[in-house]
């Protein structure tokens, strides 16, 4: 326990491992040039399902399976590290510090838990044209899109749409929704998002994005203590002999 | 189109400065880089000007022209600390992305539905300001490591900082957005990536005093920090280049 202890509770592993999950990170972005149809597939299914799906070709995904497992020895070393500045008492001096550590992890998680359980699907909607979410055990009546336009000298700008449902789910309960661009509708634990992506649809089509994300108010929390972190972080660490000009 | 003659005077003006900086004339070259800077906030304030109407949050989406603008505000201010050699190495950049700026000119787009939220300008122009921090640190390092220097130094250890502050700020601002917008905080898409392996890059440096890493070390990763970054920023201009050497044709 003490060999384990000593082995990840280490400042010099854990700047390797941000540098590896970095390196892993960044020769990914390399491939999701080359396979970005493939890679796109994978915001919306969960990350087993996905890798089954292009299990043949490991070429696209093996730089994801060593992002994860260091980032799951990143989470295990960020935990011990936070775990022995609490120990010590330094709740007060490392107070910024200490809050960004557990940011990390939250967020880390938040990422875990989505990739794992989320599920997403996007559907051409259309007034008048019922959609089924099997999924989701959703019927979804489209009522009305309406789409925002401004014109600018020649040209006409695209200024979002909105669009009015009426979502049943299985048990016959039904709701009626408002999702507009950028600003998405909530009901029966599903998100429902107006898609930016709208040029190859016609007038009366919009793109809905209807999302299950059980990791929504887990970001919230990690993106608070992040901002919370920063506002303790930075005024401490200014006063370091190496900010010092 | 007027901004255009004004963003290839930028330049100019910036290049010029990069020479007179060479050359050890300093105070030209701080003169030169303060026109430069004016003349590109110009440009890039007509860019936002379109049918008599100033939209402030389509200047601040425009990544590729306001990079510049940030690195010659860094530059100045590198200057006002001290004017020794290296100050060359923040020019560089500037030099560079500005050039990039003028060979990628496109038209300014038309205003969206993304200038009704604040998100989206925000996270936009808080990513350049670190992107900035970014290329000045990684300039500052590399310039480091090519003078031999043997110390940590305090200027590029505050980018440093910054640029991971301001970069934190901005991924969460672009989760935020990008939820809003497409149901999902994180794409795996190239940008976001590169995005989050810069973070990870810059997360480990910010840990480096800690187990006292040598300079040269911290100078080698905080200028490999502008590679992912690269990518960030110059994402639609790297990845037709990228596909072509691969042979892929899109």
């Amino acid at each position: 326990m003490k060999r384990f202890w000593k082995l990840f509770h280490s400042t010099p592993l854990a700047i390797w491992l941000l540098c590896l999950v970095s390196l892993s990170l960044f020769v990914g972005a390399i491939v999701s040039i080359v396979y970005e149809e493939e890679l796109k597939q994978l915001n919306f299914m969960p990350v087993v399902q996905w890798i089954g799906e292009f299990g043949s070709q490991p070429q696209i995904y093996w730089w994801i399976v060593i992002v994860f497992i260091i980032l799951a020895l990143l989470a295990l070393n960020t935990l011990l590290c936070t775990w022995a500045s609490v120990r010590h008492g330094q709740i007060g001096r490392k107070a910024g510090s200490i809050l960004l550590h557990l940011a990390f992890l939250v967020i880390l998680s938040a990422h875990g838990i989505s990739e794992i359980s989320g599920a997403s699907q996007s559907v051409i909607i259309q007034p008048g044209v019922t959609k089924e979410v099997a999924w989701a055990g959703l019927t979804i009546v489209p009522a009305k899109i309406e789409k925002y336009t401004q014109q600018i000298g020649a040209r006409t700008a695209r200024m979002g749409m909105m669009a009015e449902l009426i979502v049943h789910d299985k048990t016959s309960q039904w709701k009626p929704l408002r999702p507009a661009t950028l600003k998405p509708a909530f009901a029966h634990g599903l998100s429902f998002h107006l898609s930016l992506f709208d040029k190859d649809l016609e007038k009366s089509q919009a793109r809905l994005i209807i999302r299950r994300d059980c990791s929504r108010s887990l970001f919230i929390s990690g993106a608070v203590l992040a901002l919370a972190g920063i506002a303790f972080y930075v005024p401490s660490i200014l006063r370091r002999k190496q900010y010092q000009g | 189109m007027e901004f255009a003659y004004i963003q290839i005077l930028s330049t100019l003006l910036y290049c010029t400065s990069f020479l007179c900086w060479l050359f050890k004339r300093f105070r030209a070259a701080v003169v030169l880089l303060g026109c430069g800077f004016i003349a590109n906030v110009l440009a890039l304030a007509m860019r936002g000007y379109i049918d008599s109407h100033f939209y402030l949050a389509l200047v601040a989406e425009d990544e590729l022209y306001v990079l510049p603008i940030v690195l010659a505000g860094i530059a100045l201010y590198h200057f006002t600390r001290r004017a020794e050699l290296d100050g060359v190495f923040v020019l560089a950049p500037l030099v560079f992305t500005s050039l990039i700026a003028l060979l990628s000119f496109t038209e300014p787009g038309l205003p969206s539905a993304k200038i009704n939220i604040w998100v989206a300008p925000a996270f936009f122009l808080i990513e350049t300001l670190s992107a900035g921090l970014i290329f000045a640190s990684a300039g500052l390092s590399l310039g480091a490591l090519l003078l031999h220097k043997g110390h940590k130094d305090a200027l590029t250890e505050r980018y440093i900082l910054g640029a991971f502050v301001l970069f934190s700020i901005s991924q969460i601002l672009g989760a935020l957005w990008a939820y809003l917008g497409w149901s999902y905080p994180f794409s795996w898409s190239n940008r976001h990536l590169a995005s989050a392996s810069v973070w990870c890059l810059y997360a480990g440096l910010i840990h480096s005093h800690l187990v006292g890493m040598r300079p040269k070390t911290t100078a080698i990763l905080a200028s490999l920090g502008a590679l992912p970054m690269l990518l960030v920023i110059y994402h639609h201009q790297l990845s037709p280049l990228l596909l072509a050497g691969v042979g892929h044709h899109p």
